[in-house]
């Protein structure tokens, strides 16, 4: 059926290529249309399903005590300042009074609840601010509170921390943000000052813009790049730029429905753009080789040829695909679905826009690029034997090898895959915040400088609460509960013995100071002292069934170490023992991005597992016949474990943009299979013996395949030139993905169909 | 469905002209609509077979490649002249101009107007053969009909300029996938004509398709008339006669093989 219909598409794009081409032409402006009203989303909370502990306790965070996002307003020397009357010492009065005024400009704000700076301080020992730079000195050689926080220990910045109170919708936070920056830029300034806005919402945005701008920058890079190379390799720029048209369609069709779909450019999606280059290429180059072929070849009649042939290949291979992409679909992460929804789309917009375009192209260019005499005159200078490329003599001698000695072939491969294999277990999944934070950015080197020059600025929130699941008679429904409270100071003794943690703030250090020290016996006592004291009750909810506790440090937030720091902060809670009915968990980052990576981990096994299945079966009824199912199969599982032995052996880890890869590698690698595969049946079909069938389809296929995987690479690889490591890495590992499914099916599938075939017709295999 | 005859040798003086004007006339004999197109616009000359004078030439073939005619304003029906009995015969003469010989050799060509004409003829008259007449050599107009003809009728004497000549028209024509029958001219009568028809068959691996005597009485014609139809009982007519029935008889299918 996919024949006829492939037979009746070719036969119209032959007749009207122009009619064909304009068609596309509006419905490329159709989706072009929606493709530039594409929205981005940048929260992290997207990454994270709304069933998923992570948001659950985020939503109960700020629904029981109001959101906790800090941004920091860094106010210091400008070091690249030259004036002659500008600031050289923070504590300057004029500095002071500048924050006060920025700082009462910015409380105006609904989005703001608090503002804390230096002044503070001021006020609450002077009750004013220093008139002079000796008394503003005097200040803090004799100052009682802790200045750390405001001020950097050689006085070039003062530090000065805005809370927010922000609606949970997504992208609040970042127009609260945006609001903070005018005011921050309106704010008069003293000469030699300069000011800066950061936190971790601000990097966060920070860290999207940079992402969207890799991808954009990163597929322009790669389609120009395509551009050259196709040219190159067909001598042609107009077939060069004919084979990459299909790609472009490709990303802008994508990208309208992505729109339509309401699918936001996010953390998750961004990197799929640069993905479908990389895959839609592939068909491209299957579809322009052939028929460039027929052109040169003098050939009068091209789509009725080339259509149904290598249609028929590139259909069994997008179908096989689009079903690797689906198994993503299972993984319940949302990037896992994500993911493979938009590739799965991506892939049906690959195929499409190759099968319509090319063909129509490729006819108007034999059609008006050559007159009729030059079309006469390359079948004339063709050579009666035209000598084979070297790419081709290459081919041909493996494909002899494999003709002869298949096993011997199959063994060598097994040998080095037996070598590579270890490097698969020293792989890890690594979703630090390195691979999101680029180099040589001043917001985010703020950030840094202010964990690095102000104290105790950083902390990490834990929750601890009644389980509502476990209410039987006996068990504590009330965390003023005095067992609770005894057991929440053991843990701050605990916890401030850990170097990273300067503080544990919860309400059962402030009771037992207002009691000389202990945690009074009985519940009553502790509800009044609760009641003389509301900063107390500031650390419960409204029926203080949870607790909010903070251990305050110098560097929780971003430093490399900061999983660390969390885990030996659980570790100590779990060593404390909190009575049966109470849950105790971490909330904030860290342990969102903990359980990322528990998702992910478990989306990785599912989503293969699915893949494999699925990817089998497909070949399995296109082909009907097992045999080419498992032999479809066989090279994807091999270039795993390729891909995998390296990125172990090079030290390239997993990461939230590439744990949907497998999936990734098991819808190219089939792609590949399946070509070798029809061709090689093809010539079979034709009465040529094994040998000379895998000859045909190493030196033709081969050398589709062969420009498709350095394309492919190269399109993968301009990922390696973004800003963020995170892309970077996925560029490589894709990159490494692919070159593994080349080798695999160029080894194997020749000579496991060479045996298969032998065995067949009882002929030896040596 | 008409059948495009393409009659070309590669050197000059085989005899093409005579041999395309003689087939076009006993094709018609045959009931045919025949139309000759004279592609040769470097050395025109097939038209003064046929009875017309430079003067009344009008449009020629020469016009229509350099845009200043119609394809179908240059078509001359001669049948009457001729004195037709059954088929049709048309002529497409070229320019004898020599300004329009020498503005065609220099103008920047459209190769694709060949290819025009003969599907004008073909879809939108009711001619069964057309038969076209081409410079001698390798050059673009050979190359643009014989590419487009069904058969291709290539002359050659038995002469070894000729042979060497024979073997680069069978190369080409093989590349260019086209059913090529040899015409074998001017043989001499006490050359064997089946051995030699054997011989070359065998060296060049093409059919020769007949073998015609070489006539001193064709030179004493003087390219006055068509020589097969004043003289139809004369061997040379015979053959002609022969050829043409064999042209007749190739079918479809021998065509594609």
């Amino acid at each position: 059926m996919v024949e006829t219909i492939l037979k009746r598409v070719a036969a119209f794009q032959e007749r009207n290529p122009v009619v064909l081409l304009l068609a596309v032409f509006l419905v490329t402006a159709v989706f072009a249309f929606y493709a530039f009203q594409i929205e981005q989303d940048s929260t992290v909370d997207s990454m994270f399903g709304r069933d998923s502990t992570a948001m659950q306790l985020k939503n109960l965070v700020s629904n029981e005590f109001g959101s906790t996002d800090q941004l920091y307003i860094l106010v210091s020397v400008d070091e690249d300042s030259d004036d002659k009357i500008g600031v050289r010492d923070i504590r300057e009065p004029d500095v002071l009074e500048s924050m006060d005024q920025l700082a009462a400009n910015i409380r105006e704000e609904s989005s703001v609840s608090d503002v804390f700076s230096i002044n503070d301080l001021f006020y609450a020992q002077y009750g004013r601010l220093p008139t002079t730079l000796e008394e503003s000195k005097q200040f803090f050689s004799e100052v009682q509170f802790d200045t750390s926080p405001f001020v950097s220990q050689d006085y070039t910045a003062l530090n000065m921390v805005v809370e927010m109170n922000i609606a949970t919708k997504p992208g609040a936070l970042a127009e609260a943000e945006q609001l903070m920056l005018e005011k921050v830029e309106e704010s008069p300034k003293p000469v030699g000052v300069k000011t800066i806005l950061t936190g971790e919402a601000t990097l966060v945005n920070r860290i999207m813009d940079l992402l969207i701008g890799d991808n954009l920058r990163t597929i322009g890079i790669a389609i120009v790049a395509l551009a050259i190379i196709l040219s190159i390799f067909f001598r042609s720029p107009v077939v060069g730029i004919i084979a990459t048209i299909p790609v472009v369609l490709t990303v802008v069709f994508l990208a309208g429905a992505m729109r339509l779909l309401d699918i936001k450019i996010s953390m998750m999606t961004a990197a799929v753009g640069a993905m479908m280059v990389g895959i839609g290429v592939d068909y491209s180059i299957h579809m322009t080789h052939r028929m460039i072929n027929l052109i040169r070849n003098g050939k009068t009649v091209l789509a009725p040829i080339a259509v149904p042939s290598v249609g028929g290949a590139l259909f069994a291979s997008a179908a096989t695909t689009f079903f690797g992409f689906i198994a993503m679909l299972s993984g319940s992460s949302p990037s896992s679905i994500l993911q493979g929804t938009v590739l799965s789309i991506g892939i049906v917009f690959a195929f499409l826009a190759t099968m319509v375009t090319v063909p129509a192209f490729m006819v108007l260019y034999r059609r008006y690029w050559f007159t009729d005499l030059d079309r006469i005159l390359l079948r004339v200078k063709k050579r009666e034997k035209a000598g084979p490329s070297l790419l081709q003599r290459a081919l041909k001698r493996v494909a002899t090898f494999q003709g002869r000695a298949p096993l011997a072939l199959l063994g060598v491969f097994i040998l080095g895959t037996i070598f590579v294999m270890p490097g698969a277990s020293l792989v890890e999944l690594d979703t630090d915040n390195e691979n999101w934070i680029p180099e040589d950015d001043e917001t985010i080197e703020s950030l840094f400088d202010i964990g690095a020059k102000f104290g105790g600025l950083t902390s990490q929130t834990f929750l601890l609460m009644v389980d509502p699941s476990s209410q039987e008679d006996g068990t504590i429904t009330d965390l003023r509960d005095p067992e609770i409270l005894r057991k929440v100071a053991e843990l701050e003794v605990a916890m401030e013995d850990l170097e990273f943690v300067n503080s544990l703030e919860s309400p059962a250090k402030t009771i037992a100071d207002m009691n000389n020290g202990r945690v009074p016996q009985d519940i009553d006592q502790i509800k009044e002292l609760i009641a003389t004291n509301p900063r107390i009750d500031t650390r419960y909810n409204k029926d203080y069934t949870v607790m909010r506790l903070s251990a305050v440090g110098d560097d929780l937030l971003l430093d490399g170490d900061s999983e660390l720091a969390y885990d030996a902060m659980l570790f100590e809670a779990e060593t404390v023992q909190f009575p049966e009915g109470t849950v105790f968990v971490g909330q904030g980052s860290t342990a969102q991005w903990r359980e990322l990576d528990e998702i992910l981990q478990g989306d990785i096994a599912k989503t293969t597992v699915f893949g494999f299945v699925l990817v089998f079966l497909v070949a399995t009824l296109l082909f009907r016949s097992v045999t080419v199912g498992v032999l479809a199969f066989i090279p994807i599982i091999f270039a795993l474990i390729w891909t995998l032995g390296i990125m172990g052996y090079i030290g390239l880890p997993f990461t939230v943009l590439t744990s949907g890869m497998l999936a990734i590698v098991m819808g190219i690698g089939i792609d590949f299979s399946i070509h070798l595969i029809h061709r090689t049946k093809e010539a079979l079909s034709h009465g040529e013996t094994i040998e000379k069938a895998v000859q045909f389809a190493m030196t033709s296929t081969g050398e589709a395949i062969s420009l498709s995987t350095l394309t492919t690479m190269i399109g993968f690889s301009a990922l390696i030139l973004a800003t963020l490591l995170g892309t970077q890495r996925m560029g490589f590992t894709l990159a490494i993905a692919i070159f593994s499914c080349f080798i695999a099916c160029m080894s194997i599938v020749p000579a496991v169909l060479t045996i298969e075939h032998k065995l067949r017709n009882k002929q030896s295999l040596w | 469905m008409t059948k495009i005859i393409v009659v070309q040798s590669f050197r000059g003086g085989t005899g093409k002209s005579t041999i395309a004007s003689n087939l076009a006339v006993q094709l018609a004999t045959l009931g045919k609509r025949v139309l000759v197109i004279d592609s040769d616009t470097r050395s025109p000359g097939i038209h003064a077979l046929f009875g017309l004078t430079p003067e009344s030439l009008g449009s020629t073939f020469t016009d229509y490649l350099l845009g200043h005619a119609r394809i179908e304003d240059t078509i001359k029906d001669v049948s009457e002249q001729l004195k037709m009995p059954n088929g049709t015969l048309s002529v497409i003469p070229s320019s004898i101009i020599l300004g329009d010989i020498a503005t065609n050799l220099s103008s920047r060509r459209n190769f694709n107007k060949m290819r025009r004409a003969i599907e004008y003829v073909v879809d939108s008259t009711d001619v069964d053969i057309i038969l076209v007449d081409t410079h001698p050599g390798v050059n673009e107009d050979m190359l643009l009909t014989a590419a487009l003809g069904d058969v291709v009728l290539s002359v050659i004497r038995p002469d070894n300029q000729d042979y060497q000549g024979a073997h680069v028209t069978a190369e080409l024509m093989r590349k260019l996938g086209s059913n090529v029958h040899l015409v074998l001219n001017k043989v001499h009568r006490r050359q064997p004509p089946t051995a030699l028809r054997r011989k070359i068959e065998r060296s060049l691996e093409l059919p020769v398709i007949g073998v015609l005597p070489f006539t001193e009485e064709i030179m004493f014609a003087e390219s006055q008339y068509v020589f097969s139809q004043k003289h139809k009982s004369h061997p040379f007519s015979k053959k002609i006669a022969e050829i043409a029935t064999s042209l007749g008889d190739i079918n479809e299918d021998n065509i594609k093989a």
